[in-house]
């Protein structure tokens, strides 16, 4: 699964109160590569759920050099969107 | 109530689906033009979902947006995780998705698969959930109205047939070119027309079992199976607003009728009593209600005069205790798809006892013989739906969804909505 799923996935099973984020446990994590495309990156970064693509990396040990907070411009910044299209669709 | 409706839509849904998700295959489905045109026009960027995305076909379909694919059969899922897509295993009522995520959502030939009203409504409001506002749902059922196929009732009992390519599924129909019969070429109506089958059809389409067809139409070749048909009164309820006085009739004669099919059942005479007689009356009010260039039992309706006669009796009397009939709309109103629990309670009873189900089963003993059994397994329910009911249904349920386009595709109603921001006061 890619961490771009895993931001949009949730759980809504009866009884669980915070359903999102979905905590992660790795059995294996593969990185694959995946055409970068810097304009599907800029428009979906501002979709994402930030901190919980940072948190998810982080535990998979992919963090990757991913900020905490986005930077303002980042769009135009195509060594983070490489960062970013790694960590999102490549891990 | 949802429980039985949950159970059906387990064995008659779910499980089928499990045993027939090896026919599928990429080769045997085509996308629809209009699907694969609403997928391509979303922006690059887009977060795309297809729920009840089968094996995947539509997710490969445009690269500059991200899809994720979602349906309640496992192996079709993992069919599709297969060829690297990103795909779950959920139920259409509770979405593993956060509010808001997709700029698009895809539900095509999914939500006549639930077997009452309110999970429909329940499935459209739960796929909105996911929309962002502005985000634009799209979504396919299959038609009551049909050129190639007749429904008497909306909620049905469809056979997989994995022999001949073409099938009852609702994702396109490769069909193989069958005999052709005279008149093809003006539509299958003339066709059915010219054998005698139809006085045949007629005839067990009244035992709630539609004839055994093999008549096959048209140029393109498409096939027709058997179709089983369960008595519903939800069909009868959801008539609207439009014809009231008549659907008051109807759903007295049809309440008369269910309780008559209760004593048919229990008392092992299905097909042979009254009760017959009363379930063709009712036929005929669905087949003379939907008469139209498509209709081609119409005539056939029209020129059945001790039929209709018995008809306009019950309607009269129907009627003349107004009061009586709203009372047992009120009723039925509250139990929406009761035959269908009549069915369900029938078959555990039968269980409990250590019989055997007699109900889908004994459709099946009449035409089928012994496969009987095997094929009860691969009969999927349907609710087949009619002109403006997935419009209204959405217009009148699903506030947050304001409807763009509603047309015909493919044998199936198919709405695109969007959805708006609603102030809660």
């Amino acid at each position: 699964m890619k961490l771009i799923t895993h931001n949009m996935l949730t759980s809504h099973v009866k009884g669980v109160t915070k359903g999102y984020p979905l905590l992660i446990k790795a059995t294996e994590v593969q990185v694959s590569e995946v055409e970068f495309n810097p304009e599907f990156l800029s428009r979906m970064i501002p979709k994402l759920e930030w901190g919980v693509l940072v948190q998810a990396a982080d535990s998979l040990g992919h963090l990757n050099d991913l900020p905490n907070e986005l930077a303002p411009e980042h769009e135009k910044d195509e060594e983070f969107l490489r960062r970013v299209h790694r960590v999102l669709l490549e891990v | 109530m949802d429980k039985e409706a949950s159970r059906l839509e387990r064995d008659h849904v779910h499980s089928v689906y499990e045993k027939i998700a090896p026919y599928f295959s990429d080769t045997r489905y085509k996308a629809w033009p209009r699907v694969r045109q609403f997928l391509l026009d979303q922006e690059p960027g887009s977060i795309i979902a297809d729920v009840g995305c089968g094996n995947g076909k539509y997710l490969h379909i445009n690269s500059e947006t991200f899809k994720l694919g979602c349906d309640c059969c496992r192996p079709l899922v993992e069919a599709a995780r297969s060829h690297g897509h990103e795909v779950q295993v959920c139920n259409g009522l509770r979405l593993p998705y956060r509010d808001g995520c997709f700029d698009a959502v895809l539900s095509i030939a999914v939500i006549h698969h639930f077997s009452t009203k309110e999970r429909r409504i329940r499935a459209i409001k739960e796929m909105s959930r996911t929309l962002r506002v502005g985000g634009r749902v799209m979504i396919y059922v299959w038609a009551m109205e049909q050129k190639r196929r007749r429904f008497e009732k909306q909620d049905i009992f469809v056979p997989w047939n994995p022999h001949p390519p073409s099938s009852p599924a609702t994702r396109g129909y490769p069909g193989k070119a069958r005999q052709d019969r005279r008149g093809s070429s003006t539509g299958d109506c003339a066709s059915y027309g010219t054998d005698g089958n139809d006085k045949h059809r007629k005839t067990k389409s009244t035992s709630s079992v539609a004839g055994e067809e093999e008549t096959a139409s048209t140029s393109h070749g498409k096939s027709k199976k058997l179709w089983f048909f369960s008595r519903s009164l939800d069909s009868v309820l959801d008539f609207g607003g439009a014809a009231n006085s008549r659907s008051t009739r109807e759903l007295s004669t049809s309440c008369d009728d269910s309780t008559q099919m209760k004593e048919a059942n229990e008392t092992k005479v299905f097909g042979l009593n009254r009760g017959m007689g009363l379930i063709k009356q009712v036929s005929s009010f669905f087949s003379s209600r939907h008469s139209s260039d498509e209709d081609v039992f119409g005539s056939v309706v029209d020129q059945d005069p001790p039929k209709l006669s018995r008809v306009e009796r019950n309607g009269n009397s129907a009627t003349e205790q107004r009061g009586l009939s709203a009372a047992i709309v009120h009723t039925c109103g509250a139990v929406p798809l009761p035959d269908l629990v009549t069915h369900q309670n029938i078959a555990v009873a039968d269980k409990e006892e250590g019989r055997p189900e007699r109900e889908v089963p004994q459709f099946f003993n009449s035409t089928e013989g012994t496969q009987d059994r095997e094929m009860n397994s691969f009969l999927r329910y349907y609710h087949v739906f009619k002109e403006r009911e997935l419009l209204e249904l959405i217009e009148r349920h699903v506030e947050e969804l304001h409807v763009l386009q509603s047309y015909f595709d493919h044998a199936n109603w198919c709405v695109i909505a969007e959805k708006v921001q609603v102030w809660q006061i």
